[in-house]
């Protein structure tokens, strides 16, 4: 019996709703407690065991077998945490945020509007088209920040701006996870993922514009209204380029080559007819970082050579596979990758009372040493320290300047992501997250297209991964859809988009975010503005699957 | 070894780690010493939990070993919500 059909069986209204009582601890108390991150996980945690132990059959064995799945998690997550901290942690010892930060006012005439769209929203979405996995906004938010944008901001923009190249991003990881798992054919799947993804691409451009401008000028439709030309030609520039890329070149690398498009189009906007630039006032506009006392006598270049090498390195290596067959040079990426540097703990089948079953693993969840992004991150900061080195620059006190930071912001967020992750992991290893999909698709019959995107979200908020909740849900969503009747290919592309969404509010990630800006503790306050963008943008793509599923049954493969 | 004293050792090593850590400061005042001494901790605790968890519950099958691994994370949880 398949795990779906297990916990069809074993669907009670009181286990729908004590399976969703850890989610629902955990969002409350972050977001209306304004609770620390690692406090809610930890409770949410203590919680969702004592849910598994009585209500889902769960044991000793299969609670820590659960709760350790979880911590292994976290490995990967934190290599990238440590990482981007010292990264920022380098640059900013260095003093080169003030000459990044003047060479960006001056590039964007001082006009905020576009940096929050460009630097904000389109540099970690490109860069989301290669690497992934949370490190675009743990790099980007340290950059805003050093522009003198206020922390939240400075999580909340890339946070929105990255997400809609999460699926066609990472090389197209997300996606390829959903293909595979669905069976389904990758051209109209590739299709039809896209044609989704352009209203959720105009919608992020929006909610960015209208978020940055309440916060600055407590009005959200200030800015929205002036640079209206901005945020909707970007969306839709880079919509249609996804949607192009995805469709006629390759969906590994759509994400990134419509990243690109939308660098070129936002170093084009001030120039361009309809855009209106910013007035020279005000005092709302936010100020730019204090000077530090000593004034730095470093170039842009030198300044920004971290981040260069950051992206030098990741393109190297995960752009490799690609150039060899094109060029003919060397596969690095596949021989970084061999069997024998992937590592991850045997894992023995693990059964709940329920009948629901983890099969066995011979890797768990293996790390790709030599290329996992956490590696190339610490990779990148050694060869920066070095040609900093060499160029005779390199200041004498950068080493304890950055292992004080990072010792300093390190300590919570490992916290909050090591319990929120043994939450995930027990309500995993228990069916408990599959109980609820189940739930939804049962309860709602012929509207279900319109909360098939949520359940996307359910799975990336609790994994903290679009690749992770497609490989949870994608195979559910495409029975749910046979059952139904309606088109597997639309509800399989309502699955990925709502993955790509729960990205920008799911706890992980934005701890992963809120630690490199140091103001661990805060996430609730993140996830508060994020949650509400995620939930509506979730309607308006619902609403979208509901007419498609609806009046064009046909034309989405039905 | 049995877990309990499994669970003594690795909590004085980390209380060590923890304390080396304070004693080479950045600074901090005395409230956020405290958290991050506590932190250090827990999540020293944490993975302590983990070995025995995934070495001796998972592994080999053994309820003594899982039910040690959480009440080791389970502490640190406790102490996170009580000092954080």
């Amino acid at each position: 019996m398949s795990a779906i059909q297990v916990m069809e069986q074993s669907f009670t209204l009181s286990r729908w709703l004590l399976g969703l009582s850890p989610i629902l601890l955990v969002s409350v108390l972050m977001i209306r407690g304004r609770w620390a991150g690692s406090k809610a996980g930890a409770l949410a945690w203590l919680w969702a065991m004592v849910v598994a132990v009585t209500v889902f059959g769960g044991n000793a064995i299969t609670v820590a077998s659960g709760s350790a799945k979880g911590l292994w998690e976290t490995v990967f997550i934190l290599a990238i945490i440590w990482g981007a901290m010292s990264i920022y942690g380098l640059v900013d010892a260095m003093q080169g945020f003030p000459v990044i930060t003047d060479t960006f006012n001056r590039v964007t005439g001082g006009d905020r509007l576009l940096q929050v769209l460009v630097i904000g929203m389109v540099f970690p979405a490109w860069m989301q088209g290669v690497l992934g996995f949370g490190t675009p906004v743990a790099v980007t938010a340290p950059l805003l920040l050093g522009l003198g944008f206020d922390p939240v901001i400075s999580v909340v923009i890339p946070a929105l701006g990255h997400s809609w190249t999460i699926t066609f991003g990472s090389l197209g990881s997300s996606y390829w996870v959903l293909q595979r798992f669905t069976g389904l054919a990758e051209g109209p799947l590739a299709l039809w993922s896209a044609i989704l993804f352009v209203p959720m691409t105009v919608m992020v451009f929006f909610f960015g514009t209208f978020y940055y401008s309440r916060r600055i000028y407590g009005c959200g439709w200030r800015e929205v209204r002036r640079g209206w030309f901005a945020w909707l030609s970007l969306g839709l520039v880079q919509a249609v380029a996804l949607l192009v890329f995805a469709t006629t070149v390759s969906p590994s690398i759509a994400g990134f080559l419509a990243g690109f498009v939308g660098l070129v189009w936002g170093a084009l906007l001030r120039r361009m007819p309809f855009y209106k630039p910013a007035e020279a006032d005000s005092g709302h506009v936010p100020a730019p970082p204090p000077s530090r006392g000593e004034k730095s006598a470093l170039t842009f270049h030198q300044a920004f050579l971290p981040y260069y090498v950051v992206i030098a390195v990741v393109f190297v290596v995960y752009l490799s596979p690609f150039a060899s067959q094109l060029l003919g040079t060397p596969n690095l990426r596949a021989a970084l990758e061999a069997e024998r540097f992937r590592l991850g703990p045997y894992w023995p089948e693990i059964r709940t009372a329920l009948g629901f079953v983890n099969p066995s693993e011979t890797k768990y969840s293996p790390l790709k040493v030599f290329t996992m992004p956490g590696t190339l991150i610490f990779a990148s900061l050694a060869l920066s320290v070095m040609i900093y080195r060499l160029l005779g620059i390199l200041r004498a006190d950068v080493g304890r300047k950055v292992s004080a930071r990072l010792s300093k912001a390190a300590v919570p967020a490992s916290l909050t992501l090591m319990t929120l992750s043994m939450m995930a992991g027990v309500m995993m290893e228990h069916g408990i997250t599959t109980l609820l999909a189940v739930a939804t698709a049962k309860a709602t019959g012929m509207i279900y297209p319109f909360f098939a995107n949520y359940i996307g979200q359910l799975g990336a908020f609790i994994t903290g991964s679009n690749t992770a909740s497609n490989l949870l849900f994608g195979a559910f969503q495409r029975d749910a859809a046979l059952v139904l009747g309606v088109s597997p290919y639309l509800i399989a592309g309502l699955q990925t988009v709502g993955g790509a969404i729960g990205n920008i509010h799911c706890p992980l990630n934005v701890v992963l975010a809120t630690s490199t800006v140091g103001i661990p503790g805060r996430e609730g306050e993140v996830i508060s503005q994020t949650l509400v963008a995620g939930l509506i943008m979730g309607a308006v793509i619902g609403l979208v699957g509901l007419l498609l599923a609806l009046f064009a049954p046909v034309a989405v493969g039905g | 070894m049995v877990w309990w004293d499994c669970c003594w050792r690795c909590s004085r090593r980390w209380l060590w780690v923890a304390n080396f850590s304070i004693k080479r400061g950045v600074g901090m005042t005395g409230k956020d010493a405290l958290k991050r001494r506590v932190g250090i901790i827990c999540i020293g605790l944490m993975w302590t939990g983990f070995a025995m968890m995934y070495f001796g519950g998972v592994r080999n099958g053994s309820v003594g070993w899982s039910v040690a691994g959480l009440l080791a994370a389970g502490m640190a949880a406790l102490l996170i919500l009580k000092f954080w």
